[in-house]
């Protein structure tokens, strides 16, 4: 390659990268930059109680999740692991790459016919709904960056080793896959509680949105807009807020971890 | 009489041989090398040997007592992995002690086992506190030995241990490694893929080859 096309080659890669990532930059600019431009608009938000009550709905659901997330992840992983059976790839895709793949919204017409008032257990447009809703798109992160620490780990045959000195099926657990994969599974759940947050599809359709009762964030912008576009901008940009913390946490979790 | 036995051990993948009807002895004292290409069923046979892989077929028997069907924590082998396995996120300390630790040992007794163990790997006291991802390749296999022999091993199964050795050290290391095998008085199972490593480390010589080993 002669110096012209290597230059030329150089310029085309710099400019399709720096268009993307502006494409991806302006957007949360130009909120930011409305949100301070419009702040007396915007902050307006603050004395909506309706605001409020959607974002400690969001928050406090977020929370149910991650913690039943914590819960199931780890004997799931591990289940995931060490079994093989027949349909163990067909499992991994169901709990991990289809719930992140598939419509949110589908996800909430299912759960309305299986869940809702034409069955016999109607827990739709409750608290609960918003729970389950979020559960299904958020446990995968932390499902996937779980056991692919735990794969790692039987890879190196470091529980090999640990079962070779005397450790039991418990004791790998504790003793050598959780404490190895902790910031992995930090990390997991850091994704999961922002994917709760911001999620929207599911939860619009199986807890609907119900003011003081099921409405989240997400739902509280998609409301308001049209009447105050500007408090659907201050929704926004508390959202956005909280998942610019989040990768910031995951991005520092795993640069400490390669350092 | 043998040691450890090993007789007409079989196992497949895919429906390929990769252990044919294997027969070995170990007596005791004894460090046998196996050599064999890569994908030849060296790291078979040792996971075999440890009761992580069941054969089809065939007899392991150690000291008289077929430990086949034996749980792998019950079979006190102690196994050094290539890259010797230590967990990193435990001390030296911590992982000379994880085999007593799991065994529900008190602190205090645990700590002065490690200490007689840093003495018989000849590993300074002080090297206890540091972090095993900051010690040097030769005091990680004799962190990984101390480890081992806390379970008071019956037999030594140790995979590639020099090839994580550089080249300029992998001779003295070797020889180390030997004579702290002799001085343990255990019979040693080492795999490798180096012809000059099994020179190097065992006393006898086996080549694996179509699934079975042909004495060198």
């Amino acid at each position: 390659m002669n110096r012209t096309e290597k230059d030329k080659t150089n310029f085309f890669i710099k400019i399709s990268s720096w268009s993307w990532i502006a494409w991806f930059i302006i957007p949360y600019l130009f909120l930011f930059v409305v949100f301070f431009v419009k702040f007396d608009a915007a902050s307006a938000v603050l004395q909506d109680g309706r605001f409020w009550s959607a974002f400690l709905i969001s928050f406090s659901s977020a929370v149910v999740v991650v913690l039943l997330t914590a819960f199931f992840a780890i004997p799931v992983a591990y289940f995931l692991t060490y079994s093989s059976f027949r349909y163990n790839n067909f499992v991994e895709a169901l709990l991990i790459d289809i719930p992140q793949t598939f419509p949110p919204v589908a996800v909430g017409v299912i759960y309305l016919f299986m869940l809702g008032p034409s069955s016999p257990i109607n827990i739709a447009f409750t608290f609960t709904a918003v729970v389950i809703a979020k559960l299904l798109v958020s446990a995968p992160f932390t499902i996937g960056y779980t056991l692919r620490k735990f794969r790692e780990i039987k890879n190196s045959k470091l529980d090999l080793v640990a079962r070779s000195l005397g450790a039991g099926a418990r004791d790998v657990l504790f003793r050598v896959l959780i404490p190895l994969a902790r910031r992995d599974i930090t990390a997991g759940l850091t994704l999961s509680w922002a994917r709760a947050m911001g999620e929207f599809g599911g939860s619009l359709i199986f807890a609907g949105v119900i003011s003081y009762k099921t409405e989240i964030l997400p739902t509280y912008a998609s409301r308001v807009v049209d009447a105050n576009p500007f408090l659907a901008l201050a929704a926004t940009a508390l959202l956005t807020i909280f998942a610019l913390f989040t990768i910031i946490i995951v991005r520092s979790l795993f640069k400490r971890k390669v350092e | 009489m043998p040691m450890l036995t090993i007789k007409n051990l079989t196992k497949s993948y895919n429906d390929k041989k990769i252990l044919d009807g294997l027969n070995l002895a170990v007596n005791e004292n004894e460090i046998v090398a196996v050599m064999g290409k890569s994908g030849s069923g060296k790291t078979t046979l040792l996971l075999c040997i440890l009761g992580f892989i069941v054969p089809e077929a065939g007899e392991i028997s150690f000291d008289g007592q077929n430990i086949i069907s034996l749980p792998i924590e019950k079979k006190q082998i102690a196994y050094v992995p290539q890259d010797y396995g230590l967990f990193p996120h435990l001390s030296v300390q911590d992982n000379i002690g994880f085999g007593l630790a799991v065994r529900g040992q008190d602190a205090e007794a645990r700590k002065k086992k490690v200490r007689e163990l840093l003495k018989i790997a000849e590993l300074p006291d002080e090297l206890g506190q540091r972090n095993v991802e900051k010690i040097s390749g030769g005091e990680k296999q004799r962190v990984a030995l101390a480890r081992a022999l806390a379970i008071q091993p019956k037999l030594f199964l140790l995979d590639e241990p020099l090839s994580a050795i550089d080249i300029e050290t992998k001779e003295s290391v070797g020889r180390e490694l030997r004579a702290l095998i002799k001085k343990l008085r255990l019979p040693a199972i080492i795999i490798t893929h180096d012809p000059t490593d099994a020179k190097n480390l065992g006393d006898t010589l086996y080549y694996l080859n179509n699934g079975k080993l042909e004495k060198k």
